[in-house]
């Protein structure tokens, strides 16, 4: 029976000790995940809004606000607006120290690329002006020292995002730049202040977690000018049932053309939707890693969605890709935001 | 004494946290894909690993996948490290960034 009791005793302080390095770690995650605490400890509803400083704007807070914005707010909302008083601050960005391409040369990876995400033949084609609109108020992300991801500038210092592209990294850590072509910025870079994300992004998981992946990005201004007084703001629109026979743009910052080429340049191609759901839409529209939080802009090249996933079948065979529709919650989001 | 002993092994089964490292992950994918590689960085705050793709092992994707880990099993997460060599499932959906990111159904580690 000592032996008995010996071994408990031994087990149960390896399992206390167990216990405790884990919950350590833990705190320490919790610590520096400011937007996901508050989501798993504060939000009530998956619709309320976090924020990368742990702020917990309620869902009925964030209509509230929707409701409430001022004229000049809601213009840029409505129409392609800008750039309103365009200074120009061209920025040279390092390629090699943003992303890891090897030695920075062109790299031939030809038919090695899968073409899952491209689906069928290759149809994108790379932006030869990214000056004029839609494109300019196109932006490429640098995500930390090492990512990159895609977006639109939706307000005087807000860019539209994907919420995975963002949420496990301090908003310091995000770089944005519009029209950014050839690796060339000519409208500066923006360096993030405050993230918002859904609270249902951190307390889902799984399928239902997609129609959550969604951010708006505060940045700050560079020597004093806004963001969208240089690239002006892409509008929005509201959508519940998406044409499924209308075609859509879908353009961004794909990984694979950086690789191919060695310059970061914005790429993208117009065609049509493949199906929906209440939230999430589904096309053959060609995209591949770092489009993640492109817009995808309708006919009027209003934003319409978030590009977001792509999808692949049991072969491992990409089928097709997926975005978040701008519904109203989400809408209502987007104008919380970027009333703060 | 005898009841004692069931006491403690009753206390013993409830805390012990061993008994929560599971070799799996749920996943709703019936037949779940399959990538291997070497994880070269950790990110132990955002529960996640980043590997570079053995192309040997999976021909779809290639260079750097962000691994994210469920809460739930962050004991398994705790034994990787970097240089392992690891096996992961999941359900065919990624995360469009770059490098892409997945949700693990599964991992295993099969070389140290």
């Amino acid at each position: 029976m000592k032996k008995t009791l010996v071994l408990f005793a031994f087990v149960l302080t390896l399992s206390v000790f167990q216990n405790g390095e884990v919950r350590g770690q833990e705190l320490v995650a919790e610590k520096s995940d400011i937007a996901k605490e508050a989501a798993l400890k504060i939000a009530e509803h998956p619709l309320d809004l976090v924020s990368s400083s742990g702020e917990v704007i309620p869902y009925a807070e964030t209509i509230a606000d929707a409701e409430d914005l001022d004229d000049d707010l809601l213009e840029l909302f409505e129409k392609i607006s800008g750039p309103f008083n365009p200074v120009y601050s061209p920025v040279e960005v390092d390629v090699e120290n943003m992303v890891d391409v090897g030695t920075g040369d062109v790299i031939d990876i030809g038919n090695e690329i899968s073409p899952s995400v491209v689906v069928g033949p290759d149809q994108r084609r790379k932006v030869s002006n990214s000056l004029i609109q839609p494109y300019r108020s196109l932006t490429f992300i640098s995500v930390g020292s090492n990512g990159l991801c895609s977006g639109a500038v939706t307000g005087t210092n807000h860019v539209l995002t994907a919420a995975h592209c963002v949420d496990s990294i301090g908003a310091a850590n995000l770089q944005v730049y519009p029209a950014l072509n050839d690796s060339n910025a000519p409208l500066s870079e923006y360096r993030g202040i405050e993230y918002f994300v859904p609270a249902g992004w951190f307390t889902n998981s799984g399928t239902s977690q997609h129609r959550y992946d969604y951010a708006v990005i505060r940045v700050g201004t560079f020597n004093g000018r806004t963001i969208s007084s240089q690239a002006g703001t892409t509008p929005h629109r509201v959508v519940s049932n998406l044409n499924l026979s209308a075609t859509y743009k879908l353009y961004g910052y794909p990984s694979d053309k950086l690789i191919d080429t060695g310059l970061i340049s914005l790429w993208g191609m117009t065609g049509s939707l493949r199906n929906q759901e209440s939230h999430t839409v589904t096309y053959t529209i060609d995209t591949y890693g770092g489009q993640s939080g492109a817009a995808i802009l309708n006919n009027s090249n209003q934003v319409v969605g978030v590009h977001t996933l792509g999808f692949r079948n049991a072969n491992g065979q990409g089928i097709y890709n997926s975005g978040v529709k701008l519904t109203q919650s989400v809408v209502n989001h987007i104008r919380s935001s970027v009333a703060r | 004494m005898k009841k004692l002993a069931f006491l403690l092994t009753l206390i013993l089964l409830t805390f012990m946290p061993i008994a929560c490292d599971n070799s799996n992950e749920t996943s709703d994918n019936e037949a779940p894909l399959y990538i291997e590689g070497v994880v070269s960085e950790i990110n132990r705050l955002g529960f996640s690993f980043t590997i570079e793709i053995d192309e040997e092992s999976y021909n779809h994707l290639s260079g750097s996948v962000i691994v994210r880990i469920s809460m739930s099993n962050t004991f398994k997460y705790y034994r990787v490290k970097e240089g392992d060599y690891i096996r992961v499932g999941y359900d065919g959906v990624e995360m469009e960034s770059y490098p892409v990111q997945i949700n693990a159904s599964s991992f295993e580690i099969l070389e140290n």
